[in-house]
């Protein structure tokens, strides 16, 4: 889809985004370069790799605090029905038992933004994708609501939209019959932030890193370097971008 | 043009109608019951000819669908009050009712090519007038794609019955599809379709002077014809050539200045496309800046309400019915977008006035450039 929008435009629009190009830069140059613009800067480049990812340390997490949850839910403007069933969830706290030894761990569990997302492989209408910088994304201007993803998704992270929805964030669009899933909070991401997840994680026990996993200096990227770290269901290898430690 | 096309029209029609109920063979329906049967369902081409019979009911039940879609060009919202929202439901019909009503004239063109003894009796004409009625829908599809303004449309329309003239926009499509159909309505009243041809004989022929009035009728039908067509056509083609074949969509301080600034129509016209191409370069390349996100049409077209709020899509006063309703185009992006602002940490007059000071920075920085 990127490529094919890449392809259809007219000179005069390409100019006319190249302008937009210029009119992002210029406004953001007297003070930090918030994010890596596309047009000047395009992401994915060598030596400029980006892939966002998240470690969650199980041993820190509390397993009888949701503050990750909440924080998702009051970002993204996700109120329940009362219908659990149906009621959309971006991120849960999932407990997990190993029946030989009967040790119980809680730890949140989100969308992955897999590198080889089932998801995206299953979609119909090209709708969901893997963005340059690794998120996993749901266009949902062509999103026809068929809920492939959410059958292929072998971590139950996509979710059905069931209710008419109003007063939606400006910053997160969501609406009656499509599929949606945590989007990393590609809108602080985008300006430079953390998700609200970590965020409010930070402010507890600070069992959430985020960062990108492709720059050797980031803190993420040493703790995996350092640390062992799994990804859950690694056996399917849709190489997700959320790694667990202590799992 | 659209006088002479009008006129060409219902005095062809009405004469026709005269020249039907003189004659004594006219069919007529015995029952209501019957009078459907022939009239909506076809009937006596069920029995005749059902390849005709299929073909022609594709046609004009898709011609109905389309002239209903039509109506948002030639009604005002305030005049039909709470049927207005029919006019809008049935919007998608038309869309595809055009591609049924092409389908029917293809099967019309495919049955005077395939059967042998009709091909015989088809003369270029025939083939002509079905070329013309695919013609009129197809460059109808296109304006769908290079969008023109047409809320202008609409003023023209209603401008031809009021005593105020509007121009029309000069899209080269637009004024194409629009000339077409001035040429059916033209054509129509002398071609088979129509059976107009036989006007001329049904003349009293024992009228002194009878041939000499029907060479006068001929002439003058002619002219009006000649000159409704040629000089509408000229007009256009120099409107056109005047304003260019293709306007290139203007950059960002055009944009920012002009659809503020006395000239809407930039923004009437682009705003479709504007929103995706933002969109793809928001979702796909994470390019946030607030100028190229819906937020800021909603936050700065804001529309207060009685309680001081901005009101939402719900409220009939909110920025985009404007056009949207007079138009009859249904919106969408409100099912999943905010059609409130949010909680403003400005004023929405500050974040004006702050977006005109960003676009003076592009004006200075291109400048620079």
């Amino acid at each position: 889809m990127s490529d094919s929008f890449d392809k259809s435009l007219e000179p005069s629009r390409r100019g006319f985004l190249a302008g937009l190009a210029g009119f992002a830069t210029l406004t953001l140059a007297p003070g930090v370069v918030l994010y890596a613009h596309a047009e000047t800067k395009p992401v994915g480049a060598a030596g400029a790799k980006v892939r966002w990812g998240m470690l969650v340390d199980i041993n820190q997490c509390d397993p009888d605090c949701t503050d990750c949850v909440t924080a998702c839910n009051t970002e993204f403007g996700l109120v329940g029905h009362g219908r659990p069933a149906t009621d959309a969830q971006w991120i849960r706290k999932v407990s997990v038992t190993d029946p030989g030894s009967g040790r119980t761990q809680k730890f949140p569990v989100m969308c992955q933004h897999c590198s080889d997302a089932p998801c995206v492989d299953v979609c119909p209408t090209g709708a969901s994708f893997n963005r340059a910088d690794g998120i996993v994304l749901i266009n949902r201007h062509l999103c026809v609501g068929c809920r492939y993803c959410e059958m292929a998704c072998p971590y139950k992270a996509r979710n059905f939209v069931h209710e008419e929805i109003t007063d939606q964030k400006p910053y997160a669009p969501r609406g009656k019959g499509t599929s949606e899933a945590c989007t990393m909070c590609v809108h602080r991401v985008d300006a430079g932030g953390t998700p609200a997840c970590v965020e409010a994680c930070a402010k507890g026990r600070g069992a959430m890193l985020f960062g990108n996993l492709y720059d050797p200096n980031s803190a993420i990227a040493k703790r995996i370097a350092a640390y062992n770290t799994a990804q859950i269901r690694s056996d399917l290898r849709t190489d997700p971008g959320v790694r667990y430690q202590g799992l | 043009m659209f006088y002479a096309a009008a006129a060409v029209l219902l005095i062809g029609l009405a004469v026709r109608v005269y020249t039907w109920a003189r004659r004594p063979t006219a069919p007529v329906s015995a029952t209501p019951v019957d009078f459907v049967m022939d009239v909506v369902l076809f009937r006596g081409k069920f029995f005749d000819d059902r390849v005709s019979w299929i073909c022609s009911a594709l046609f004009h039940y898709g011609l109905a669908c389309v002239v209903i879609r039509h109506l948002r060009y030639a009604l005002n919202p305030e005049w039909l009050g709470p049927l207005w929202k029919l006019v809008i439901l049935a919007q998608p019909l038309g869309l595809y009712g055009g591609l049924v009503l092409m389908a029917g004239v293809a099967g019309f063109g495919l049955r005077r090519l395939l059967v042998p003894e009709l091909r015989a009796s088809s003369s270029l004409a025939d083939f002509a007038m079905l070329a013309l009625l695919i013609a009129v829908p197809a460059v109808g599809y296109l304006n769908n794609f290079v969008h023109t303004d047409i809320i202008a449309v609409k003023e023209f329309f209603l401008g031809l019955v009021s005593p105020k003239w509007a121009p029309l926009p000069s899209d080269p499509l637009l004024l194409l599809h629009l000339w077409l159909v001035a040429a059916l309505m033209m054509a129509l009243p002398f071609s088979k379709l129509l059976h107009l041809g036989g006007l001329f004989e049904t003349l009293p022929q024992d009228v002194v002077g009878g041939s000499q009035l029907r060479r006068n009728l001929v002439r003058v039908i002619g002219a009006v014809v000649a000159i409704g067509l040629v000089v509408p056509a000229g007009v256009g083609a120099v409107q056109v050539a005047a304003d260019g074949w293709s306007k290139p969509l203007p950059n960002m301080e055009t944009l920012a200045s002009k659809h503020k600034s006395g000239d809407p129509t930039v923004m009437i016209r682009n705003h479709p496309n504007f929103l995706m191409d933002y969109r793809s370069v928001v979702v796909y390349k994470g390019a946030r800046d607030e100028s190229n996100q819906i937020e800021k049409c909603v936050s700065c077209h804001a529309v207060k309400g009685a309680d001081g709020k901005p009101v939402s899509i719900e409220d009939p006063k909110h920025f985009c019915h404007e056009c949207h309703n007079k138009a009859a185009v249904n919106i969408d992006c409100f099912e999943c977008h905010n059609s409130k602002p949010a909680a403003a940490k400005t004023s929405s007059v500050d974040r004006r006035q702050s977006v005109a000071a960003n676009y003076a920075d592009v004006a200075e920085g291109s400048a620079v450039r």
